[in-house]
């Protein structure tokens, strides 16, 4: 059995070109599944006998909150690694993660308000589960500002890997708000301890949307990562041999 | 057609969160972009800088 020496890739300079090589595929991952669970979503699964047509924003809401939370847990991983182990790749990586994390929070709730506003009469409430959902988009908001705040590369290494962290106490409070409090916003239709509670294309649909945005938050996690890689190495010979050969 | 599109009077609603969804997607794929050759730049900065 051959042995692949894992640690090689937590080189920046090493994991450069892996990552040049995985993002295509993700991406293509991305849009299919995409593609596959929107024709679902739209052509194939039924009208829902209470909401109508506007429950198929769920196709789109629950796979962006479900991302917007995990990617804040991947991010906190990222970090507390380049705390422990002082990794500059690790903290790359949760700072790579943190745009398109952004990018969800705010569409969960962008689409939430566009949901709540037929079903519940409103845009917006202080309920638990949207406030705190609120506050996750804020957490990303200010990662992305402390690090652009912070000149000195290492140091904005450390100060935002703690606010990744501590951050992550947020997740589980959005994630069972619908239980600890009295929400507008409805409890969990898909758990690991329960049957679903929906119909079974609509469930298949939302799961196929899932994993598109798990492809994509992944394809341009390592784009991102690569330019970040490129900017902090820009003065090792690596990178320069790189851009000449490009030119 | 028309009538899928109205999406049975939740047309705008279901428009609108998907159109902030491909609206989302296309400003990261822009901005992407942009780094990529904000990143590009910094290496030949750093190549004329070094060999000055």
């Amino acid at each position: 059995m051959t042995s692949i020496h894992w640690f090689r890739f937590s080189s920046p300079a090493s994991f450069y070109p892996l990552a040049g090589k995985l993002a295509p595929w993700f991406g293509w991952a991305a849009a299919l599944f995409a593609l596959v669970g929107l024709a679902i979503g739209f052509f194939v699964a039924p009208t829902d006998y209470q909401q109508g047509e506007s429950y198929r924003i769920i196709f789109i809401h629950v796979p962006a909150a479900w991302m917007a939370m995990f990617t804040y847990l991947v991010m906190a991983g990222w970090s507390a690694a380049s705390l422990i182990w002082n990794t500059r790749l690790s903290a790359m990586m949760a700072q790579a993660l943190a745009p398109t994390g952004a990018m969800f929070a705010f569409v969960s709730l962008w689409t939430g308000a566009f949901w709540g506003r037929p079903t519940w009469g409103t845009y917006w409430v202080w309920d638990a589960r949207l406030t705190s959902t609120l506050i996750l988009l804020f957490l990303y908001l200010g990662f992305i500002a402390l690090r652009a705040a912070i000149d000195d590369p290492r140091r904005a290494d450390k100060a935002c890997a703690l606010l990744g962290l501590v951050g992550a106490v947020n997740v589980p409070i959005i994630y069972f708000s619908v239980r600890w409090w009295n929400t507008l916003h409805q409890g969990a239709s898909v758990s690991l301890t329960s049957s679903p509670k929906m119909a079974q294309t609509m469930l298949v649909a939302m799961l196929i949307m899932a994993f598109a945005a798990w492809f994509y938050t992944i394809a341009v996690a390592l784009a991102r990562v690569r330019h970040l890689i490129l900017e902090r190495e820009a003065h090792a010979d690596w990178t320069h041999r790189l851009v000449e050969d490009a030119r | 057609m028309i009538e899928w599109l109205k999406m049975g009077g939740y047309g705008y609603f279901v428009w609108s969160s998907y159109g902030m969804l491909a609206l989302a997607i296309l400003v990261e794929l822009m901005l992407l972009r942009r780094h990529r050759e904000q990143a590009r730049q910094r290496v030949l900065d750093a190549i004329e800088e070094d060999s000055s």
